[in-house]
Formats: structure tokens, C-alpha cells, sequence
């Protein structure tokens, strides 16, 4: 018989000490009927020679084989495989629930694909940290923890620290919302606001209206509460309002999810009739609308648009805000604004998911708000992002061929582009990313991974100098794929797949 | 407006709205009560100026990464540590790849009911257990089996017959969940022949542990016994918070687990609300590596352990005779036994109204009812100065 002790493997570059890793492989022999009752293990010290490790690891090892009952060891004669070690039990196979299988995978970010070492960015939604006004708000926490510290370590009530719910309540009042503290959740941003309300509204296979396209995060989001996931093309007015009413007339999905508001990723605004009108449809048609206003404060020019929970007289919309995008994304701060009951219940799902959002920080994102800060930080980011939105558009209009058109927002940080029909966003990227260009493909944000011919690039985090070079590569890039497909055309290669034609 | 009526999920009907819970949180508040109700560290036990400090340092050092997205499983020298601390204190050999920084320990509760439970799994609980366990289940809509508690917790002979009994059936449930440290409420401990006992047992049958170590640090009597964890490495989820060592308030905690468990926890949480939030867990980890936090345990365990002895002297001095409880070694609660036929929630609403004294009765923590002639009184957040008046004052209820 091969020795086979000899083929055992050990990882030194683990961070797991080398005699748990003797014993888990000794033990997974034993286990799987590799080694049979009554075979004697090697000396310890052949063994440590053969593996070239210390003598004491093989015996540390071997005592805690014994001590799992995997083998017995007798004084002068040697180490060996229990008679019961068979009927030792084996370690648990972990098997998951059906929601949770059924979530896919998270989105492979363009950065990770990347080789390049210091790519331009033009894919990551993330808040710039170098805009970020962290000496103000360093002297707001300690001037809170000073204050009332001790109160602020404790718990506090699940629907959040009443004085921000106010504070949230009169801003959004300011907004045109009618609404009070009562209607305010205060949650651990714009994402536990979604699962708060997938949790509390959706039984397996509901129907949920999104938008086409829509954000990344929604879909596994959905998958696992095993929605049934109904898509409304995006026009330049917002969602396709004439494609959802015909829709309705037939079914009525369970929630309807919208970013009317420098949406991601297109960057379009609903205009104000395309609000009404959606606003009406959900009264008409008793559907529950989930507006993520997860932006709307990135406004970098023209005039605010209402929110939909604006034009609300029924208690058709709940409303989601966060402090993610205009301040600081680490201190996962949101809320949602609904209709009483609604909120009420959403507590309960609060309640049983975290108790409740940071006490601590719900308290200093307060202050900092009540002395100017947040303010003056927003206007601030409108300056910057305007500047670099006039780059982007510039440059695109200079450097990218024709036949590619992208939309033009007026807040936030995500730009649409469509490229001809004849090449896709992932070939491109293929190509660009090893230029040190990366971008995120628009097929990131379909449901059914369709979308191939559009990209989304954001200003978030690109500085300003980085955007035209940045451009001007990818429009060389693109220009190259287009002629090389020009080449293969005439070469007559094969048919290719249609896309379907979008409204954007 | 609020005009429209809303369908909830069926998931929304099977918990009882949590009322236990915020009105023993409203109940601390009101300043005429005295309150033995809510599970809640006593402020005496922060030490603002160490937080200050730490904070005040995470700011100026760290200040933008500390306030931007960070990694889904969390801060990763806060992994580290938390790795490092559970090896050293429980003999656990872990790697940061084992941890998941959560949103305190229900977070972590939630995610791991959400990783294993399909509707109509079945779950095992103590009766009595965590209430907000079960509340996290029945969202689930698992199928809850409850088993006895003895002096020193989960029964292991019951247990082993409800296992033999499921097994029979061709049921293999998803999960045991147990506080095998002075569990809330019952304030009992395994001792390790018992724990022994509980591993060994859902190893056999192939059932998950999820191990919830909130009190677990509160040892006011002897040595402390390993974790599950410790004794099954492999199969137990182990869950702490950082509510009973540090803070409510930062909203943190922890689940250790094998790498590939906490993998998919970490994609749940993605979904739930992408990752735990940044500033507080630099602020924990600075506060932490300062060594305050063992500082701040051992400063907590003498605190509770005059607070659960007054309350002991109090309560063997006023409480009629046919009271009684199993003392506690540690923790936050007492679980007193009254007469067979007591009502505890026609007690607690004499002991509001007529007495402004308030407590937990016994139900909530039972899956099927139950529990009516037990209360769970805490010690951990009323005045130790108080202690004497409010025992005083529940058995004045008791014998009105």
C-alpha cells in the first residue's frame, strides 16, 4: 500500500496553524473510510520529517485526534484509527434556504476586472471621500457625545431618534410633502429601506413593477423574495407610463419601484405631468409606488421637480431618502416617509431586523444638519459636479464617434449612453479597462442581462483633469471596435443578434 | 391622504406587533417608573471621555475612509480583532475570514434565519427563549418547536427525544437556537457536561447551533465556560453584540462562523442593508485595541454583581415565600417562579398602575403559550438605590 501519509498537503502561507490543518486532513481520511479502523498512524516523528514540520505539531495534532475520539493512542505502541471513528459524526453540510439560493451572486465590479493598476474611473457610484467635510463633523460628534453621550450610547426607539424624524419630516415639508414625524422611518440607508419594504409587502411570487433599466441591487433583492419581476422601459420622460398602463389594465403587481429622479443608471428626471400622471395611476389601480429619491439633492442646475410623495393624496408612495450620497455613505443613514400604518409596520420589520439605526450617529448627522453643515456641503457638491458634468458633455460631444448618444442630467452622478447597435458595452470595456479606462455595461442593470449596447459612466469619483483624457480614450476605443466591425461586415461574417430597440 | 389600504406580506400577520419590546423601551423613559423591564446597560458602565477620545482619534486619522462604504463583511482590522480576542478569550481558533460584522445581534440573528429558513422549516427554541428570536422566526415562517428548560437551560433528555421524534419523521430542522450563558430570559447557564451534551447531540442529527452569546462576557460568579463554539467549531453559528460590552448605541455585533457560511451571510447583508456602518466599527476597534473593552467588562461585572445581589438580598427578603428562582451567574435578568395560576400580565398592569413599577411577563418568551406565573425582572439598568424599593413595591402587587 502507498504510504498515504505521504501525500498529505499542508498550506503554510494559511493564517490556520499547521496542526489543525494535519488534523482536519487526517480526520477527513478518517471520516470518508480512507483509513480504516485499527490502521496505525506514522511516529510522530517520521511523519514531521516527511512533511518537514515540527515534531510537536504532529503531536499537537494527534491529541486533539484523540480528543475528537478519531483515534486512541497506546503507550508504547503507537497512534491509531478508532474502532468507532466511523460513527463519529461528520461535520454539518450546510445546505441554504430557497430565498437565499435564489439571490444571485453580486455583480462583478469593472475595477475587479481590471489589470490595470491606477485605472480612470468612470464606473463607481461611491462618494468621493476627498469631498468630504470630516472636520466639521468630527467637532459635531464630540460636541454631541459631550452633550449627551451617554444617552446616545443606549438604545433607542425602533422608528428612530424623534428630533431627525421631525428634522426630515419639516424638510420634505419644504418639498411640498405633507407630512409629520409619525410618517418617518429613520432606517440604515436607502438599501435597508428597499428590504424593509420587500420584507413587510411581498409574498413569494408577487409581481413587482421596476423600471428597465434599473439599480443593480434591486434584482437580487427581489430574486430573494422571490418576486416576480416585471420590467417598464425607461423614455427620456422617466418610466414608459403608456407601456404600465397597459400593463396594469391586465395585472396589478404588489409595488411598483421608481427612481423619478436623476434615476440610476440613466440620470433621467421624470417631468412633472409624467409624475401626476404616475401618481394617479397608482390611486387608480390601488398600487403601492416605492419612490427612491436617493439623489435628488445632487441637483447641479435647473429647477427641483416635486417628489412624487409631493402629489400623494392617497398614501399611494413611500418615500426613500438618504444621507448615503450627499454626505457620508459609512454611516448607513436613510429614511423612509409613508402613510401612518404603513410606517407602523415597517417598524415592526425594523425592529426584528436591527432593533434600530445608530442612536449615535442618527444624533451627530442631526447636528450637523441643524448648524448649516449639510447645506453648505450640498452646495458645494453642486459647484464641483456641475463643473465636471460641462467636461463630460463637452468631451463626449468632441471625442465620441457618431452614431453614440447619451442623456444629459441635471443632478446626481450617472450619465446613459447608448452606442451604435453593432458592438456591445462589454466588448469595450474589455478593451478600454486595459487602457485604464473603466465603466460600468448597461447589461449590469436589466433583469434579464439585456442592454448590451449601453454604458453607464459616473462622474462620482473621476477627478475633473482624469475626464477628458478619460473620454478621449474610450472614444478611441469605440471608434476602433466600430471599424473593425465595418471590416467584418464586408468580410461577411454571420447575422447578430438584435438588441431591442430602447426609447432612450 | 393615507387613504390607501395596504396588503402586507402574510410574513407580517405571523409575528404579534412587538409591543413587549418598544413599550419596555417607552417604559425606561417614563421618569415615575421604575422600570426591571428592558434589557439595558447601565450608563455608569460607558466611559465617555475613552469614547471621545477614540472617536475624536478615528476622525482625525481616518476621517474619509471612516465615513465612506466599507466592506460588505466589515471593517477588516475590526475582523482581525474581534478573530484575535475570540481565540485568545475562548480558545475558538478563528481568522477574520470567520467574521461578519452586523448591526448588533439581532441583525445577526435575522441574517442567518434568512441564510437557512425556508417557510415551514422547523427551528428548535427553549421555552422560554429570546422573544425577539421567536418574533425573527415566525417571519420566517418557520415551524417552531420548543423545548423545555431545567435549571441550567435547554433539556438536553427533551431535546434528544423532540430530534428523535422529528428524525423519525424525516425532519432535520434548520437550526437550534440557544443562549447557553445566562440566557435571556431565564438568566440559567450549562454547565460543560451540558454543553458537551447539546454539541454532541445536534452534530448526531445533523442540526445547525446558533450559539447567542449576548450576556455571555457578564460572568459575576467562577470562571466562564467555552461557548458552543469552542467545542464545536464547525457547527455552531456563534452570535455577540457589542451592546453588553461596549454600547448599544453603535448598533454592532458579530457572527463567527465557518468562511464559506459567512460568505453568503455577507450577500444577505449586502441585500439587508449593504454593510454595518463604518464610523462606529473604527470607533469600537480603536476603543477596543486600547484594551477599554475588557476595561469596560470588568468594570460592568462588579457593577451587575452588586446590582443582581441587592436585588437577590430584596427579593428573598419581600417576595413571598412561595417565589422563587434559579440564581443567576451572571447577566442581566432574574426569572421568578410565583404560584402556580398567577397571572403575570394582570401583575405587571398593577404593578404600572398602582405600584409605577414595571417588569416583563413571562408569555412573550414562550412559542405556545405558557409562562403566565413567571416575570423576568432585570437589574441591569434601574438604580441600585432603587433596587430594594421596586422589589418592595412588586410584592406589594403581588399580595394586592
Amino acid at each position: 500500500m502507498v504510504q498515504w501519509w505521504k501525500a498529505l498537503e499542508l498550506d503554510r502561507a494559511s493564517k490556520k496553524p499547521l496542526y489543525q490543518q494535519l488534523q482536519a486532513l487526517i480526520r477527513s481520511r478518517i471520516e470518508d473510510g480512507g483509513l480504516s479502523e485499527s490502521t496505525k498512524l506514522p511516529a510522530s516523528r517520521d511523519l514531521a520529517a516527511q512533511l518537514g514540520i515540527n515534531r510537536n505539531t504532529v503531536t499537537n495534532a494527534y491529541e486533539e485526534l484523540t480528543k475528537t475520539g478519531h483515534v486512541r493512542s497506546h503507550v508504547g505502541q503507537g497512534t491509531f484509527v478508532s474502532e468507532s471513528a466511523s460513527s463519529v459524526p461528520s461535520p454539518l453540510r450546510w445546505s441554504y434556504s430557497k430565498a437565499v439560493q435564489g439571490a444571485r451572486g453580486r455583480v462583478r465590479s469593472p475595477s475587479e476586472a481590471t489589470s490595470h493598476p491606477d485605472p480612470i474611473d468612470f464606473s463607481s457610484l461611491v462618494p468621493d471621500e476627498r469631498l468630504f467635510p470630516v472636520e466639521p463633523f468630527r467637532v459635531v460628534l464630540d460636541a454631541v457625545l459631550e452633550r449627551e453621550g451617554k444617552k446616545l450610547l443606549q438604545y433607542g426607539p425602533a422608528a428612530g431618534h424623534p428630533p431627525l424624524r421631525r428634522y426630515i419630516a419639516e424638510r420634505l415639508t419644504k418639498r411640498g410633502v405633507r407630512t409629520t414625524t409619525e410618517n418617518v422611518l429613520i432606517v440604515n440607508g436607502s438599501q435597508q429601506a428597499l428590504d424593509l419594504i420587500c420584507r413587510t409587502l411581498l409574498d413569494p411570487g408577487d409581481p413587482v413593477v421596476v423600471e428597465s433599466p434599473t439599480y443593480t441591487i434591486i434584482l437580487p433583492l427581489l430574486a430573494q423574495y422571490q418576486a416576480q419581476i416585471d420590467e417598464v422601459a425607461m423614455t427620456p420622460r422617466g418610466m414608459d407610463l403608456d407601456a404600465l398602463e397597459a400593463q396594469l389594465t391586465h395585472s396589478r403587481p404588489k409595488l411598483l419601484f421608481t427612481m423619478p429622479t436623476f434615476h440610476n443608471p440613466t440620470g433621467i428626471t421624470m417631468d412633472l405631468a409624467s409624475r401626476r400622471r404616475l401618481v394617479d395611476l397608482a390611486a387608480r389601480f390601488r398600487i403601492p409606488i416605492v419612490e427612491d429619491d436617493f439623489d435628488s439633492e445632487l441637483r447641479f442646475k435647473g429647477e427641483p421637480v416635486p417628489p412624487l410623495k409631493a402629489l400623494d393624496e392617497q398614501g399611494c408612495v413611500a418615500h426613500i431618502g438618504t444621507f448615503s450620497k450627499g454626505l457620508f455613505p459609512g454611516l448607513r443613514l436613510g429614511w423612509i416617509v409613508a402613510p401612518r400604518d404603513v410606517v407602523l409596520t415597517l417598524g415592526r420589520s425594523k425592529l426584528i431586523s436591527d432593533y434600530h439605526t445608530s442612536l449615535l450617529l442618527q444624533a451627530a448627522v442631526l447636528e450637523f444638519c441643524e448648524r448649516g453643515h449639510y447645506s453648505q456641503h450640498l452646495s458645494k457638491l453642486a459647484v464641483i459636479y456641475l463643473q465636471k458634468s460641462r467636461k463630460l458633455i463637452g468631451a463626449l460631444e468632441r471625442y465620441f464617434p457618431k452614431g453614440v448618444s447619451w442623456t444629459e442630467p441635471e443632478g446626481g452622478f450617472a450619465f446613459w449612453v447608448t452606442l451604435p447597435e453593432k458592438i456591445s458595452a462589454e466588448a469595450v470595456l474589455a478593451e478600454s479597462s486595459v487602457d485604464g479606462v473603466i465603466f460600468t455595461p448597461g447589461s449590469n442593470f436589466f433583469a434579464r442581462g439585456q442592454g448590451k449596447r449601453f454604458l453607464r459612466l459616473s462622474i462620482s469619483r473621476v477627478p475633473l483633469e482624469h475626464i477628458e483624457p478619460g473620454i478621449k480614450k474610450l472614444g478611441a476605443t469605440i471608434e476602433r471596435l466600430l471599424d473593425r466591425e465595418m471590416d467584418e461586415e464586408t468580410s461577411g461574417t454571420g447575422p447578430r443578434e438584435q438588441e431591442p430597440a430602447l426609447h432612450i | 391622504m393615507d387613504t390607501q389600504t395596504t396588503d402586507f406580506s402574510r410574513r407580517m400577520a405571523l409575528f404579534e406587533p412587538s409591543r413587549s419590546v418598544t413599550e419596555i423601551l417607552d417604559l425606561a423613559e417614563r421618569p415615575d417608573i421604575i422600570s426591571l423591564a428592558g434589557g439595558l446597560p447601565d450608563p455608569a458602565v460607558f466611559d465617555l471621555d475613552m469614547v471621545r477620545e477614540s472617536m475624536d482619534r478615528v476622525l482625525r486619522d481616518e476621517g474619509a475612509a471612516a465615513l465612506n462604504y466599507g466592506p460588505n463583511a466589515g471593517y477588516g482590522r475590526l475582523r482581525e480583532w474581534i478573530a484575535g480576542r475570540m481565540e485568545e478569550r475562548c480558545g475558538v481558533p478563528l481568522s477574520p475570514e470567520n467574521i461578519l460584522v452586523v448591526s448588533g445581534g439581532v441583525d445577526g440573528l435575522n441574517l442567518c434565519a434568512m441564510a437557512l429558513i425556508d417557510k415551514g422549516d422547523t427551528v428548535l427554541v427553549g421555552a422560554p427563549t429570546y422573544m425577539m428570536a421567536l418574533h425573527v422566526f415566525r417571519t420566517y415562517e418557520a415551524h417552531i418547536v420548543p423545548v423545555p428548560l431545567d435549571e441550567q437551560g435547554i433539556d438536553p433528555d427533551a431535546l434528544e427525544q423532540r430530534l428523535s421524534e422529528l428524525d423519525q419523521k424525516g425532519v432535520r430542522p434548520r437550526l437550534l437556537y440557544t443562549n447557553p450563558s445566562f440566557q435571556n430570559p431565564s438568566g440559567r447557564t450549562m454547565d460543560l457536561p451540558r454543553r458537551e451534551r447539546l454539541v454532541e447531540l445536534c452534530r448526531r442529527y445533523q442540526v445547525p447551533i446558533a450559539e447567542d452569546h449576548a450576556y455571555g462576557e457578564l460572568v459575576y460568579d467562577g470562571e466562564a465556560l467555552p461557548p458552543l463554539k469552542a467545542l464545536d467549531p464547525e457547527n455552531v453559528l456563534f452570535i455577540h453584540t457589542f451592546s453588553k460590552i461596549f454600547g448599544p448605541g453603535v448598533r454592532l455585533g458579530w457572527v463567527a462562523a465557518e468562511a464559506a457560511f459567512i460568505e453568503r451571510l455577507g450577500l444577505c447583508k449586502l441585500g439587508t442593508d449593504q454593510c454595518a456602518n463604518t464610523l462606529t466599527q473604527r470607533l469600537v476597534h480603536d476603543y477596543g485595541t486600547r484594551g477599554l473593552i475588557d476595561v469596560q467588562v470588568k468594570r460592568s461585572i462588579e457593577l451587575y454583581r452588586s446590582k443582581r445581589d441587592a436585588m437577590e438580598r430584596a427579593m428573598t427578603a419581600h417576595f413571598p415565600a412561595d417565589a422563587s428562582w434559579v440564581h443567576p451567574g451572571g447577566g442581566f435578568f432574574f426569572w421568578v417562579r410565583l404560584a402556580d395560576g398567577t397571572d403575570s400580565e394582570a401583575l405587571l398592569r398593577r404593578a404600572i398602575e398602582e405600584q409605577k413599577t414595571a417588569f416583563v411577563a413571562g408569555p412573550p418568551f414562550f412559542h405556545d403559550g405558557g409562562g403566565s406565573n413567571y416575570l423576568r425582572l432585570s437589574y441591569s439598568f434601574v438604580r441600585e438605590d432603587q433596587i430594594e424599593e421596586a422589589i418592595q413595591r412588586l410584592s406589594r402587587a403581588m399580595t394586592a
